[in-house]
């Protein structure tokens, strides 16, 4: 009973991540109806950061994971500018294509810099258990990434539903042609999303790979980003919210699995959560939480 | 140009690449006039509209617009800086939000003004104007009838308080009966606003009775004009349109 308890607690924080990354994801493929392939390695060029200013350099933790954050926003809206913004919004076989060549150019990059040794960030939460049930315990990490799941989630919501730039952002997401009859610019916007699309992957892969159990290294992101499509896909793609019921989804089904299937071994814990993706997917084809866009006239 | 004058076009010329849509066209529109374009199927009318707002690149000729800012040529401005000019454009289909609320589409609108007070006004005004759209104004503007969007489209464009209203085929689509009760909200809306509108329409007759003046466009080019009760007389205006 208590391992049950242990996993299901390494599920949720798991799961709360890959909703992060989700979040992000979906944040793009809302105003745009498409998956930023690159998100991953933009985030693991944040994370890098993190270690850069923290473990190099000494500042502050938090102060460098705000930086990090930061920069990492105005290098997504940089990003847009440059490389997405001269495409055409509605047209996405080419920007797919260049988010793909942009994964595969920051992974490089980032091998290139750190080489291919693993790095340690030092825990953005206390260590250590916030509460004990018999042997299995909370931990803090557990909790800490939890709450900042949410919190990011509720602040998105709010900032969508509440605010002019909101508005337009959903103006956006709806349809660009009247988006702009109306005067909304909509790159501008887009290009919004991209940061804080950026902001919130850096903060997701930073609490990831601060968990001591972890370690940053070049190709820790891809997994996460596999993961985490999944998971946004699973919520339906255009949901804040179903991001994280599939991000929780796919944490949990990944522990309990490779934890009490013996003979799935943890390499092919991404095979289950795909097999979930699927299933989900046969039953209701627009996620968990897609609303089949209301009838366009 | 005259004083008074919103919109001038001289030889405007519009193509999707090798087809031409829009041949060599020109006309005016005055202040507080409200003129109507007409043309069969494939005419150039919604072409003519994208290059009066820059949804259509491949423009030449001279597009002289005068706001209240000053004159300025409209050749080359991108849609979202037209509405920033003061240009509402209703698009043919409407251009409905569709995943967004009643009134979400009509604070979406009012998204290049910053007086708030009056923002919040104009909406109790609209709503008051179309009480049909202050019942539903929580509901996804996608669930509304053909009837009610378009209603929809037009407050929220001039939610925006625009100097010039596009309006691109209104009535298509709808009943007869929800045509009538349109075009007499936007005779009443014409008078309160005095908003300078082109109205575009395949309907000559009912377009002719809220205008003042009118154009036709034949194979993207104009072929006719004059006030709307000369065009209403024309024998071509009658065979082409009116089916006499
Ligand atoms: N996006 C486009 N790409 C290529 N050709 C186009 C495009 N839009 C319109 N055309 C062509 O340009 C010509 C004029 O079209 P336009 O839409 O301006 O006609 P219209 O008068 O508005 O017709 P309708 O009453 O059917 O809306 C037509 O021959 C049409 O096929
Ligand atoms: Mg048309």
């Amino acid at each position: 009973m208590d391992l049950f308890i242990a996993r299901i607690f390494d599920g949720i924080a798991t799961g709360a991540l890959y909703a992060s990354v989700a979040l992000s994801l979906v944040l793009i493929y809302k105003a745009t109806a498409l998956i930023n392939f690159a998100q991953g390695e933009m985030a693991l060029c944040g994370a890098f950061t993190v270690y850069v200013l923290a473990v190099g350099h000494g500042v502050n933790l938090y102060v460098a994971l705000l930086v990090a954050m930061a920069l990492s926003a105005a290098g997504g809206a940089v990003l847009h500018r440059v490389l997405i913004q001269r495409f055409d919004p509605r047209d996405h076989l080419p920007i797919v294509l260049v988010t793909l060549g942009l994964l595969l150019a920051l992974n490089a990059l980032a091998a290139i810099v750190f080489g291919f040794e693993p790095r340690r960030i030092p825990s953005v939460f206390p260590r250590g258990n916030a509460v004990a049930f018999g042997s299995a315990s909370l931990r803090w990490y557990t909790l800490g990434v939890l709450a900042v799941s949410v919190l990011t989630l509720v602040g998105l919501t709010l900032l969508l539903r509440r605010t002019r730039i909101g508005l337009s952002f959903r103006a956006v997401a709806n349809t660009i042609d009247s988006a702009q009859l109306v005067g909304i610019r909509v790159n501008r916007v887009i290009g919004v999303s991209w940061a804080l699309a950026a902001a919130i992957g850096t903060l997701a892969a930073t609490l990831y790979v601060s968990d001591p159990l972890r370690q940053l290294d070049t190709g820790v992101m891809e997994r996460v980003l596999i993961f985490a499509a999944a998971a946004a896909v699973l919520g339906g793609l255009d949901s804040l919210w179903g991001s994280l019921a599939g991000g929780l989804t796919l944490g949990l089904t990944e522990s309990l699995v490779i934890g009490y299937v013996h003979w799935v071994p943890p390499e092919l814990g991404m095979v289950v959560a795909l097999l979930v993706l699927v299933l989900v997917l046969v039953w209701r084809p627009n996620g968990l939480f897609g609303a089949a866009s209301a009838a366009r006239v | 140009m005259t004083a008074g004058t919103v919109l001038a076009a001289e030889n405007l010329s519009a193509s999707y690449g090798p087809l031409q849509a829009l041949r060599e066209a020109s006309f005016r529109l005055g202040e507080g006039e409200v003129v109507a374009l007409l043309g069969a199927n494939g005419a150039g009318k919604t072409t003519t509209l994208r290059a009066i707002t820059g949804s259509i690149v491949q423009v030449t000729g001279s597009l002289e617009y005068t706001s209240e800012a000053g004159a300025l040529s409209l050749i080359g401005t991108a849609p979202a800086d037209a509405a920033r000019h003061g240009i509402a454009h209703v698009p043919q289909g409407r251009g409905t939000f569709t995943d967004l609320s009643v009134e979400d589409n009509l604070r979406v609108g009012a998204m290049t003004r910053r007086d708030r007070g009056e923002i919040e006004a104009d909406l109790d005004h609209w709503f008051a104007t179309f009480p049909r759209l202050k019942e539903r104004r929580r509901k996804p503007a996608g669930n509304l009838s053909g009837g009610e969007q378009q209603m929809l489209a037009v407050a929220r464009a001039m939610m925006m308080r625009p100097r010039l209203l596009l309006l691109d085929e209104p009535s298509l689509g709808l009943a007869p009966l929800v045509v009538a009760d349109l075009f007499a909200t936007l005779g009443r809306l014409r008078a309160e606003l005095g908003v300078t509108v082109l109205l575009v329409e395949q309907n000559a007759n009912i377009a002719l009775e809220l205008a003042d003046r009118g154009y036709v466009l034949e194979a993207g080019r104009i072929v006719l004009e004059g006030t709307a009760a000369d065009l209403m007389a024309k024998d071509e205006i009658q065979k082409a349109y009116l089916g006499q």
